[in-house]
């Protein structure tokens, strides 16, 4: 299948699309990758932070139990040592306190719990402060028994207990919040990524498809331009072989032709010799019609010839000047160049090889000044005899008879022109005028082979130009051949005066 | 056939009209008195070279040999070759006369050594001018190193 060029641009386009769509979507999972990992990365400094507060809190209910438990040793036994823990727990508990706060800085609502954590740990602490100053008195003992039994103690440790569970529930709560947001979170990036890598894998497989298609038909359509070549080629061979034996061909009967024909004639001519007296005057005017039409027949074949030849013969090309090449012509086909109205036209700079114009008899011509041409010098003499000795042929009846030829450069081609003002043709049967063995007048009205035009034609084609003529029955006719341009610059200039 | 033919102009040629034409135009110039016509190359080499047919026959050497081209079996051009290639054959002038205007006709027959090569023409007048005019001026005004008889 082949596809237009609208198509294709569509197809590259869509590729070029699709292309950089997989691309701008790899670009953006790459980016939400990164966002995904520092928002990983600050949630997992969260969490850590949450277990942090949760570890504090837990470190100063142990320590308030420290100070708790090394209390009640020193009211039983009053012994010093045994307050080493309790110095330790106020000692640690400032620096966790501390840490709480900075840690739950930014949750109004942790201060304010620990704030009222700090109130009972405060009085707590008092509390204990006084019990162990009166266990250094000396019914210290007893006091605090009292002072124990009211149970004010146990309800403030109840209290720091109940105050650290609801800050723990608190930050627990928020842990499992911020775990939700971060499992959430992390789903969201996979699927981004897992939808992402699936929609750039389609893109770039489409793509691909797209592309391994335009390659292929491409392929297909290269290989397609081979072939075509390979049969072209082929065809111009043998077409050039079908040409050389045609030629060969044409040449063989032209040359087979020629043996009976030259029988025919050689022994009419015998007849006329040997039985001369033997024949009335109508055998006589028999024997001619015979010869007459054997030679007839022998110029077809000759010209026949002629024409098979031009096939063969290669074309030698060079700058002629064809002012002098007309003028020759013109003297061999026993006409003049006329002087009389277009006088100053007179051809070439060189004499010799012009016929004098007054002395020669035959018909005039009339030659306007002839632009240079560039081509083979026998053939297009071939052409020039041809076409003037036809304007002569065929304008010999007409009175005054006029042959005008002209020859001047249009666009890129040199047009040269023979016109006469005789029998002229019908345009009806204009396809016919070139054809080889085709004629538009009879022999006897005028003698001919109906090769000539052919030949023009094949010689001027062969040169790369051109034939066409115009004409009117009894008013004359008018052939134009164009020779391309081939040099710019050897253009004569006309005539030198 | 005699002990002995006395042959001055030697025509080969495979289509009889044109070797009675010939032989009818050069006899009318006095010319054919002495005149063989062969009717193929293998004939003329077996004449000129005493085999086949002219095995032990003794031939005068001719004064010139008229040569088709164009001719069944053995060619003019394969002809001629044989005769530059002899020794004693080589100086005997030979005209080629043909139908044939073929240009590597012309050329391969003037390199291998004719002495002319004349296109036969129809027309009966120009044919028996042609065909007199070269008889004459190669039998009559032409002359040739003297040869004897071939051994």
């Amino acid at each position: 299948m082949r596809l237009t060029l609208i198509e294709r641009l569509r197809q590259a386009n869509f590729v070029l699309i699709g292309f950089f769509a997989a691309l701008a979507i790899l670009v953006a999972i790459a980016w939400t990758s990164s966002l995904s990992i520092t928002r990983f990365e600050e949630g997992a400094r969260i969490i850590e932070h949450t277990h942090w507060v949760i570890s504090e809190l837990e470190g100063t209910a142990s320590s308030m139990k420290d100070a708790d438990g090394a209390a009640r040793g020193f009211y039983l036994t009053g012994l010093p040592e045994y307050l080493e823990p309790y110095d330790a727990a106020l000692e640690r508990l400032p620096a966790q306190l501390g840490t709480l706060r900075s840690l739950t800085n930014d949750n109004p609502a942790q201060q304010k719990n620990l704030s009222a954590l700090r109130e009972i740990i405060i009085n707590r602490l008092d509390n204990l402060k006084q019990n162990i100053s009166l266990r250094t008195q000396e019914d210290g003992a007893d006091l605090i028994t009292a002072r124990v039994a009211t149970g004010e103690g146990q309800k403030l440790m109840n209290a720091l207990r109940q105050q650290i569970s609801v800050m723990q529930e608190v930050e627990k709560g928020l842990l499992a919040e911020r775990a939700k947001a971060f499992e959430n979170e992390a789903s969201d990036t996979y699927l981004i990524i897992l939808f992402g890598n699936l929609a750039a894998f389609l893109m770039l497989a489409a793509t691909f498809w797209l592309l391994h298609k335009e390659v292929t038909a491409r392929r297909a359509s290269d290989a397609a331009l081979k072939r075509a070549n390979r049969a072209l080629l082929a065809q111009a061979g043998q077409l050039e072989a079908t040409n050389k034996e045609l030629e060969g061909f044409s040449y063989s009967i032209s040359h087979d032709l020629r043996i009976p024909l030259r029988a025919v004639d050689g022994y009419a001519h015998m007849i006329e010799e040997d039985y001369a007296d033997k024949l009335d005057e109508d055998g006589k005017r028999m024997l001619g019609v015979i010869r007459q039409n054997s030679t007839r027949m022998g110029n077809l074949i000759d010209d026949l010839l002629a024409f098979a030849r031009l096939g063969r013969t290669r074309i030698a090309a060079e700058a002629i000047d064809m002012n002098v090449m007309v003028a020759q012509v013109i003297a061999e086909l026993g006409a003049r160049v006329d002087t009389g109205a277009d006088a100053n036209v007179n051809a070439s700079d060189d004499p010799s090889i012009l016929p004098s114009p007054d002395s020669s008899p035959g018909p005039a011509i009339t030659v306007a000044p002839l632009a240079q041409a560039w081509g083979d010098r026998s053939l297009l003499r071939q052409v020039w005899t041809n076409l003037i000795s036809n304007a002569l042929k065929y304008s010999a009846k007409a009175s005054p008879q006029k042959i005008h030829i002209s020859g001047k450069p249009v666009g890129q081609e040199v047009v040269y022109s023979v016109a006469d003002n005789g029998a002229g043709f019908d345009m009806q049967y204009y396809d016919k005028l070139f054809g080889v063995f085709q004629r538009l007048h009879s022999a006897d009205e005028f003698p001919g082979t109906g090769v000539g035009l052919a030949i023009v034609q094949r010689v001027i084609v062969r040169h790369g130009g051109r034939v066409w003529a115009e004409g009117e029955i009894g008013r004359g006719a008018c052939f134009h051949f164009a020779l391309p341009d081939e040099s710019a610059g050897i253009r004569s200039e006309g005539t030198p005066t | 056939m005699p002990d002995f033919l006395e042959i001055d102009i030697l025509l080969v040629e495979d289509t009889a009209t044109d070797a009675e034409m010939t032989m009818r135009a050069l006899r009318k110039k006095g010319l054919g008195d002495h005149l063989l016509w062969l009717k193929d190359g293998s004939e003329a080499l077996d004449f000129l070279f005493s085999t086949g047919e002219f095995a032990g026959q003794r031939v005068s050497r001719p004064k010139l040999i008229m040569l088709d081209v164009k001719m069944p079996k053995v060619d003019g051009i394969e002809v001629l070759r044989r005769i530059m290639q002899d020794e004693s054959l080589r100086t005997i002038p030979v005209v080629m006369l043909t139908s044939s205007a073929e240009e590597t006709d012309i050329l391969e027959s003037y390199r291998l050594g004719a002495n002319s090569y004349i296109v036969k023409p129809v027309e009966a007048n120009e044919f028996i001018r042609v065909v007199t005019e070269a008889g004459c001026y190669w039998t009559l005004m032409n002359r040739t190193p003297n040869a004897d008889l071939r051994p």
